[in-house]
């Protein structure tokens, strides 16, 4: 009678310990479509081969630079770890956990995020943070970054955080209740569609241009991490313009780079020599790069570390090739049905904010 | 006996663990406020004379108050339509950050709930002045003189703060260049 | 910690899994333990006030104890000796010592819950009764978490004791245990220490049945206050804290949700509590008993916050209706007022004091004591309308009909959710306006026009909700049929008495109203 009781309480404990498991999975977001950019810090886990170059960054290194253009001209194998609004501890501690799987010849880090020196959103902190896997990196990552309405409990169990969404639930969150598929090129996020630039507001004044002691500190300890491991380090500023880029925050980045004796190339003054242009290189009035501008600004960048710093060209390498021929198809794929789709309806429809089922 | 030390040690451990798992929790129960304000008025014999949320310093023009964390709608809906219109899609859609010029104000906003709030007042011209009456070109002893000591100061700017509210005057050669209110987000 | 954060629940695996591990002789000190570090936890100033109304309490019972020990001693060893005067002139003495140390207690705790809960208030009151001629600054006071219970469950204690009804606790730990145990501590139930002290400070070996029991009652409580409660909250405060838009009908709904919510947050918030002790095997006093299904105020009040309604009973009520003065009153009354009139005046004027006291205790707001004061005008109108009502039954032979009952449910429900609206609004004026409006201003149009899907609720929360209702109803009416479902549930196979909590708790993770983007929110209860 007691064994009974006992075999039941262990069989309703194992049940209700797998509907927790299901039930978390369906009701995690699945970003496998129009916000997808939650998807991508995951997706890095899945490609099994290694990179040269590693870009680590917020949107300006995902949405600028085109990997396929890398690998199609120069034979650079790269890979872009980058998530929306990525914080530089974000990136640090990205960095520090890419760096368990591979070892880059190349880190490129975009210094736009040093100007947060606070947790800032809930959302794009589940976004750059959920998809880690479960190290030191990932709990180190957790404890920076959390605002103060958040627990880390509920990184621990997603289902606390994302219980109530089971009145959103879509088709994906069935569909992809197991898999998922790629979104991203290499973290590359692809948009061809094209909308010119317009004015810019003013820049407002700052009463301290002084960029954070937090974020400039986890900058340092990327820079000491990449020394450490015989890595080269390149601080760039992708050539956007907006948000504004102050040239005190500039000058402070250069200040830094000279005294670390590292790189760092600010990329807005030479948008002409890029080849940028930006009536129709970007896709969201001049915030982010289109993939025509991904691909000068890859194509530019590519020359340029092919110039300067000692890669492969693993083009000859059937390996390589192999691997780096279903990701072309993907990329290929990927752009003709985005070019289709404009022609068809004037406007994408299975990507960006149209995709985004209610 | 070790069996159960070893289980007491063990629990103790899982406790433990999940309670360090609670960094950066909800304030612990004072008990005695409602922070978020449901529905009874236990404080409110003492809230009465009080007023509500401080949003600090307010700019006040045709009517309408203007302050940080407010609601944009009123203020689109009694100055009408603006001068110049600027809006950028934050990253992977989490809402739309909009800049409206009137004259020679300048209102940035940011998205919550479906909805915009201001983040900054900006006064860019001596057309305008701040409700205690200082102006693009007034001197910074004007400033101390309307708003006393500043709540920190930097080699161009003095700045205040009150409620949730940053009020920062610019200077350039002892002289107001930009006025900037702006909201203090958490 | 809330209830329902996560820190607590923590917290509570630790106790009760610590509770059924260590040997058995330190179970209740390690609650003693335990209950003053989640006291800690909340704010470490709060001890210092437990601690003075606990030392003082045990200090002063013992007192009297020894005065009444030594009195029959002395009366016993004297017996044959003493005259029947000079034994009752040695009595009164004796009371009169034992009534000094009493008094000074009740001075002491009853002083530290007034000053640290009515300071304000009266500082308000001063100040806008001088019409601002004196601005008295506020205090800035720390209020200690619980305190109106854990002070009027000692008042309890210590009056016992002054009349001998309970003997003196003389471990002053235990006594401590009784005073912090930290389920009770922030919303009740007020335990009288004959009734807790057998089963809190015995020892306990784990049983499956009175665990689980506690667990299943934890998780009934956690489906209340969470799915339902909290979820509620939010289009509460948003229809109460702007009057001005939200009036006439959208106070009647306010009424009706307010009404469910404070049932859930309650009842809910005391299920998790009893259920905790219960899953240590401490039985903690009921709290509730149905009170929606009361037919009368009366007796919603006999089956709503049980444990305070008896404490003012015999705390309150009883001692002023005998004491000197108000004998005096009624013979004064019966003699002058004649008999009808007479005999009402003493009863009258017991309960206007109750019930002053209770909206005091509730709040210091003047809102609390109107609300109070209406409690006890309805209650004094619906007894001197029963002769009517009796005539009504006779005539009418309705009474005991479903349909007639029915009416009764419903009519008493609409009627204390009414005067509880002193609860939700500002101030007294605007609580009247606003509960006018319901009748002056017609507006029905906002059930069929989508207006009631603006007020911080979704289609999905209003489902939720109406099959939370739709269970709590379900359950509470079961309960009516079946006495225990919990017993019901146990005699079924054990897996179907487990997986049913399984799913309870599956269905308050899912369907909860907690974390991002949910005010995290106290019990309403926590407060008093």
């Amino acid at each position: 009678m007691k064994n009974k009781r006992i075999t039941a309480v262990f069989l309703v404990l194992i049940l209700t310990l797998g509907s927790l498991y299901v039930l978390q999975r369906l009701l995690v977001p699945k970003y496998q479509t129009g916000i997808v950019e939650g998807s991508m810090v995951e997706e890095y886990y899945k490609d099994e081969s290694d990179h040269e170059v590693l870009f680590i960054g917020d949107c300006e290194v995902y949405e600028n630079f085109s990997t396929i253009t890398l690998w199609e001209k120069y034979g650079i194998t790269s890979y872009i770890r980058g998530s929306a609004q990525q914080l530089t501890w974000q990136s640090y501690y990205l960095l520090e956990d890419a760096l368990k799987y591979e070892t880059p010849k190349v880190v490129v880090f975009n210094v736009l995020a040093l100007k947060y020196n606070e947790p800032q959103n809930e959302a794009y902190n589940r976004m750059s943070i959920d998809g880690m896997k479960w190290f030191m990196s990932k709990i180190n990552n957790i404890k920076a970054s959390m605002t103060e309405e958040e627990n880390f409990i509920d990184y621990v169990f997603p289902l606390l955080r994302y219980h109530s969404r089971w009145s959103e639930l879509t088709g994906d969150d069935f569909k992809h209740l197991f898999s998922k598929n790629l979104v991203t090129h290499n973290g590359y996020y692809m948009r061809v569609d094209s909308k010119a630039q317009s004015e810019f507001p003013d820049p407002r004044p700052l009463a301290d241009y002084t960029l954070g002691e937090k974020a400039m500190g986890y900058m340092q300890k990327m820079v000491n991490l990449c020394k450490e491991k015989g890595i080269k380090i390149i601080l760039i500023k992708a050539p956007t313009e907006y948000p504004h880029w102050y040239d005190e925050w500039d000058a402070q980045v250069v200040e830094f780079a000279k005294n670390n004796n590292v790189e760092y190339i600010n990329y807005i003054p030479l948008q002409d020599e890029i080849g940028l242009d930006m009536s129709v290189d970007t896709y969201d009035a001049g915030l982010h790069l289109n993939t025509s501008g991904a691909e000068k600004m890859a194509d530019y960048f590519g020359a340029y570390l092919k110039a300067n710093y000692d890669l492969t060209d693993y083009r000859d390498n059937e390996k390589y090739v192999a691997i780096w021929q279903e990701k072309v198809d993907f990329y290929n794929a990927m752009k003709a049905q985005q070019y289709d789709e404009l022609e068809t309806y004037g406007e994408l429809v299975s990507f960006g904010a149209n995709a985004i089922e209610d | 006996m070790k069996k159960k030390v070893l289980s007491i040690m063990l629990t103790c451990m899982l406790s433990l663990g999940i309670l360090a798992g609670c960094g950066s929790g909800d304030s612990p129960a004072s008990g005695s406020h409602y922070d978020s304000a449901p529905p009874t008025s236990q404080d409110v014999g003492t809230q009465a004379d009080t007023p509500a949320t401080d949003l600090g310093y307010i700019y006040t023009a045709n009517g309408v108050d203007v302050a940080v964390k407010a609601s944009m709608e009123p203020i689109v809906a009694a100055w009408g339509e603006p001068d110049k219109y600027f809006e950028s899609e934050s990253c992977a859609f989490q809402g739309m950050d909009k800049v409206y010029t009137y004259g020679s104000v300048v209102i940035s906003t940011y998205p919550e709930n479906d909805k915009d709030y201001v983040l900054t007042i900006e006064l860019k011209d001596d057309t305008i002045t701040t409700a205690e009456g200082i102006y693009i070109g007034s001197a910074k002893a004007d400033v101390t003189a309307a708003y006393g000591t500043a709540t920190s100061e930097t080699d161009v700017a003095l700045v205040y703060e009150k409620g949730d509210c940053q009020l920062t005057f610019f200077f350039e050669d002892d002289c107001v260049t930009n006025i900037t209110y702006a909201a203090i987000m958490n | 910690m809330l209830f329902t954060s996560i820190e607590f629940v923590g917290f509570l695996i630790l106790v009760v899994a610590l509770y059924y591990l260590v040997p058995r002789k330190i179970q209740w000190p390690l609650l003693l333990v335990f209950s003053y570090i989640f006291y800690y936890i909340a704010d470490p100033r709060y001890l210092l006030f437990i601690l003075v109304t606990t030392l003082s309490t045990y200090g002063i019972s013992i007192v009297m104890e020894n005065i009444n020990n030594a009195s029959k001693e002395y009366l016993a060893a004297h017996k044959a000796e003493l005259s029947k005067e000079e034994k009752k002139a040695y009595k009164a003495g004796v009371k009169a010592k034992k009534w000094k140390w009493l008094l000074i207690c009740l001075f002491l705790n009853i002083g530290i819950l007034s000053v640290t809960k009515y300071t304000n208030f009266v500082i308000n009151n001063i100040n806008s009764f001088l019409n601002d001629t004196s601005k008295l600054q506020l205090v800035d006071m720390i209020v200690p978490m619980g305190i109106s219970f854990y002070t009027f469950q000692t008042m309890g204690y210590i009056i016992d004791v002054y009349r001998g009804k309970q003997e003196a606790q003389r471990n002053p730990f235990k006594l401590a245990l009784f005073v912090s145990f930290f389920p009770q501590l922030v919303q009740g139930p007020i335990s009288r220490y004959g009734d807790l002290a057998p089963s809190l400070f015995a020892e306990h070996k784990f049983e499956e049945k009175t665990f689980t029991f506690g667990l299943y009652r934890l998780l009934w409580g956690y489906f209340k206050k969470v799915v339902i409660a909290d979820r509620m909250l939010s289009a509460v405060t948003t229809l109460v804290q702007q009057p001005e838009v939200y009036s006439g009908t959208y106070v009647f709904v306010a009424m009706l949700f307010y009404a469910f919510e404070l049932y859930c947050d309650f009842t809910g918030g005391i299920d998790i509590t009893i259920g905790i002790a219960e899953m240590m095997g401490i039985k903690l006093a009921e709290n509730f008993n149905l009170p929606y299904f009361s037919k009368n105020i009366k007796e919603y009040w006999n089956r709503w916050h049980i444990t305070m309604g008896t404490w003012f009973t015999d705390y309150i009520f009883y001692p002023i209706s005998v004491c000197g003065p108000m004998l005096k009153i009624s013979k004064w009354s019966r003699n002058h007022l004649g008999e009808v009139i007479g005999k009402r005046v003493p009863v009258y004027l017991s309960s206007f004091v109750v019930w002053l006291t209770t909206g005091i205790w509730h709040g210091a707001a003047w809102n609390f004591i109107v609300w109070g004061l209406m409690n006890f005008v309805v209650i004094m109108i619906s007894q001197e309308l029963e002769p009517l009502y009796a005539k009504f039954h006779k005539r009418f032979s309705v009474k005991g009909k479903p349909l007639y009952e029915g009416f009764q449910i419903i009519r008493t429900i609409l009627l204390m959710s009414a005067i509880r609206m002193f609860d939700c609004y500002r101030d007294v004026p605007l609580t009247f306006q606003m509960v006018g409006s319901m009748f002056t201003k017609c507006n029905p149009g906002i059930f069929t026009d989508g207006s009631l899907m603006q007020i911080g609720l979704t289609a999905s929360d209003y489902i939720v909700l109406f099959i939370g209702l739709i269970i709590v109803l379900t359950v509470s009416i079961l309960k009516v049929k079946v006495g225990s479902v919990r017993e019901v549930l146990f005699a079924k196979p054990a897996f179907v008495y487990y997986a049913v909590m399984a799913v309870m708790f599956l269905v308050i993770m899912v369907f909860g109203a907690y974390g991002v983007g949910y005010d995290s929110s106290q019990f309403i209860y926590n407060q008093f």
